[in-house]
């Protein structure tokens, strides 16, 4: 491949920046005829940080992105970029690259020339553009398809040229919205690498938005979980994931069963979760004896085996419904005392007999656990 | 290798297959001539003798193409015929691209309320709205009336009886004409297209004048032949709404068919239009294909 001699620019741009700004929204409230799609919503979001909006659908992820793009005009609320007010602005002296859902190319530009787009609206001198188009596009490694135009590009080249032209303005923030829900799983798979790999090496702030959770976790710093318009919670991956604080969290990212019961004390003192005759250990934690308490748990966190455990596990009894198997991972429905339960254990070195209507103890640490606040 | 010997081994299609097709070919060539025939018989013919006419009255030869060059009293019917058509095309393709954009833009309730308001326009013959344009502008007509009692005005304006009656009237018809297919070709554009413009930096004009425009230029392009085309051969507003003051080539053409009988020219003035108008829609064809380069994406 033809390299063109480095010029100072294109290599000062080249290099991590480190330039992301930082955004704050702050009480954003917008309706929809009496219909709030936005309430009250208020996010901080750090320079740099790879921000993922993540929420069903309809749940205001595209209105809150459009409200920080100023596409929408909240009805009430402030947008702050570095402290800076930008609830007035309007969209283009906002300077926000965006990535629409379905990438919005422009069918009668170039590659070249739509990359080039938000460069000619600013001026910019004629070889300035030149060497900037070639940085953004060998960015995304799509410099060999200058010269095509849109309709001539597949799926997944088209998503690099939308990328292309929103980072070629170095803009302050970059919004994505669900990017690669158009992409078949391969590719996405390797564009989620890509993207995450591209934010690493130019330091922007991202806000992403999708309702793919298994993205959501494998490439944001924080996750911000949306329902009915309003943060429900935010939070790292991790955290996001092992203590979901609701169980619309707890069954959103990432699958849960769930066990309702009424707190009791064993002899020993410790909090029992309790319904009809089975009783099960809390993790550690405040509770008062009489309550009601909603318990989530992870199916890959919990074992299933023939015999119930001898070492003061959580343990409950079920009969086998059927399993999937899923190559690296089989799951399994059990009818349980709780309802059906799910368990999911990885195939390899597997020792239990599979068989329908088959007793079974599904069992874990109370650890694995975690006490939810039911809201429906 | 193998690729051949699998077209030599597929088996040959069966007879049947074969008179079936047979049949349709028949079929084929009857849908053919008919329309074939009812062309030659009312356009292809008439329009021969209409060329034959043009260079052999009142004597064989292009001497009725040299008189369209040389006359003076031509040249100048040739001249207003443009100057109005151009003019005509440009106010009615500048009207129709507001409308048919407002069309686009509103609410739906009000969409449907518009087209029926242009297509209604296409049910009233021109006849007609020439009448009802004098009406209103002639000199004690309804807008005269009002201006001069609102003490706009102190004489009354003359608004009819010249170019500028003729060119109200033809713009009011040819409007509606311009507004559909560029309706078309900017129902095409993808909306989100002017905001991802303007996310990326583009003012409110420049999305228009760097994306949308472009993207309507296929529907301009082809509204504006159209328009074109449709203008040159007025024949009634101009008559009416410019009161024999304003000829154009179409009544000019009737005058030296009907009145001064001469032929040959008529006809060759005629044939000239005609060529005219087919260099037009060659590039009209190419105006389609266009479109179709950009509605692909
Ligand atoms: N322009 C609008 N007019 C009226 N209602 C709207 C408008 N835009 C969004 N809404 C409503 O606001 C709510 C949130 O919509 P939004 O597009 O933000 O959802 P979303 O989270 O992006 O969903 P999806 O994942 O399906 O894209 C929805 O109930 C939607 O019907
Ligand atoms: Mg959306």
């Amino acid at each position: 491949m033809h390299h063109p001699p480095e010029r100072p620019s294109a290599a000062q741009a080249a290099t991590p920046t480190a330039t992301g700004h930082s955004l704050s929204v702050r009480g954003a409230t917008k309706l929809y005829d009496g219909v709030a799609a936005l309430d009250n919503v208020s996010l901080e979001i750090r320079r740099g940080s790879f921000l993922t909006l993540l929420g069903p659908s309809g749940s205001g992820k595209t209105t809150l992105l459009m409200t920080i793009a100023g596409f929408t005009r909240p009805d009430s609320g402030r947008l702050l970029v570095d402290d800076r007010d930008v609830t007035d602005l309007e969209p283009e002296k906002r300077n926000f690259g965006m990535v629409f859902q379905g990438y919005a190319l422009f069918p009668h530009l170039t590659v070249a020339r739509n990359v080039a787009f938000p460069l000619r609206i600013r001026g910019r001198s004629r070889s300035e553009i030149r060497e900037r188009v070639q940085w953004a596009l060998d960015l995304v490694q799509l410099g060999h398809l200058a010269g095509r135009y849109p309709r001539q590009l597949s799926g997944g080249q088209q998503q690099r040229v939308a990328l292309a032209r929103a980072l070629v303005f170095e803009p302050e923030v970059l919004l994505l919205d669900e990017p690669l829900s158009a992409l078949d799983k391969t590719l996405r798979a390797d564009l989620q690498w890509e993207l995450k790999d591209l934010h690493r090496r130019l330091g922007m702030t991202f806000i992403y938005v999708t309702h793919d959770q298994e993205e959501a976790l494998s490439m944001s710093d924080e996750i911000v979980i949306i329902r009915n318009g309003r943060v429900v919670q935010k939070g790292a991956p991790l955290e996001l994931y092992e203590l979901p604080q609701t169980r619309f969290v707890a069954g959103f990212l990432g699958k849960s069963n769930f066990l309702s019961g009424t707190v009791r004390r064993d002899p020993a003192g410790r909090a029992m979760l309790t319904a009809g005759s089975v009783s099960i250990h809390l993790p550690d934690g405040p509770s008062h004896e009489g309550d009601k308490v909603l318990l989530a748990v992870r199916p890959e966190k919990i074992a299933v085996a023939a015999r119930p455990p001898a070492d003061g596990r959580n343990a409950v009894r079920g009969a086998l419904v059927d399993w999937n198997y899923y190559g690296s991972t089989t799951h399994c429905r059990l009818d349980t005392a709780f309802g059906l339960f799910h368990a999911q254990f990885g195939t390899w070195g597997s020792q239990i007999d599979l068989a329908r209507g088959r007793d079974m103890w599904l069992v874990w640490p109370k650890e694995a656990g975690v006490v939810v606040v039911d809201d429906g | 290798m193998a690729v051949a010997g699998e077209t030599v081994a597929a088996p040959a299609p069966p007879r049947t297959r074969l008179l079936g097709a047979e049949r349709v070919n028949l079929v084929y060539w009857a849908l053919v001539l008919v329309p074939l025939v009812v062309l030659v018989v009312f356009y292809i013919y008439p329009l021969s003798r209409v060329l034959l006419i043009s260079v052999t009255e009142p004597r064989l030869g292009f001497g009725n193409y040299v008189r369209i060059v040389e006359s003076t009293g031509v040249r100048r019917v040739i001249w207003t015929t443009t100057w109005i058509c151009l003019v005509t095309s440009t106010l009615s393709l500048v009207l129709g691209y507001l409308l048919a954009y407002a069309i686009l833009h509103m609410r739906s309730g009000w969409q449907t309320w518009m087209m029926v308001g242009v297509l209604l326009s296409f049910w009233v013959s021109i006849l007609i709205r020439a009448f009802a344009w004098i009406t209103l502008l002639q000199t004690r007509g309804l807008v005269n009336n009002f201006l001069l009692d609102a003490g706009l005005i102190s004489q009354p304006l003359a608004l009819i009886r010249n170019e500028l009656g003729v060119i109200i009237g033809m713009v009011h018809y040819m409007v509606p004409y311009a507004a559909l297919p560029l309706l078309a070709s900017m129902r095409s554009i993808d909306a989100r297209l002017v905001p991802a413009a303007r996310g990326l930096g583009a003012r409110p004009l420049q999305g228009f004048l760097y994306v949308y425009l472009p993207l309507s230029l296929p529907g301009i392009i082809a509204a504006s032949i159209l328009v074109l085309i449709f203008s040159l051969g007025f024949f009634v507003t101009p008559a009416l709404l410019g009161g024999g003051r304003v000829i154009m080539l179409a009544e000019y053409i009737a005058l030296q068919v009907n009145e001064t009988l001469a032929w040959g020219l008529g006809t060759a003035l005629a044939s000239s239009m005609l060529i005219t108008v087919f260099l037009m829609l060659v590039v009209l064809a190419r105006a389609v294909s266009f479109r179709r380069l950009f509605g692909a994406a």
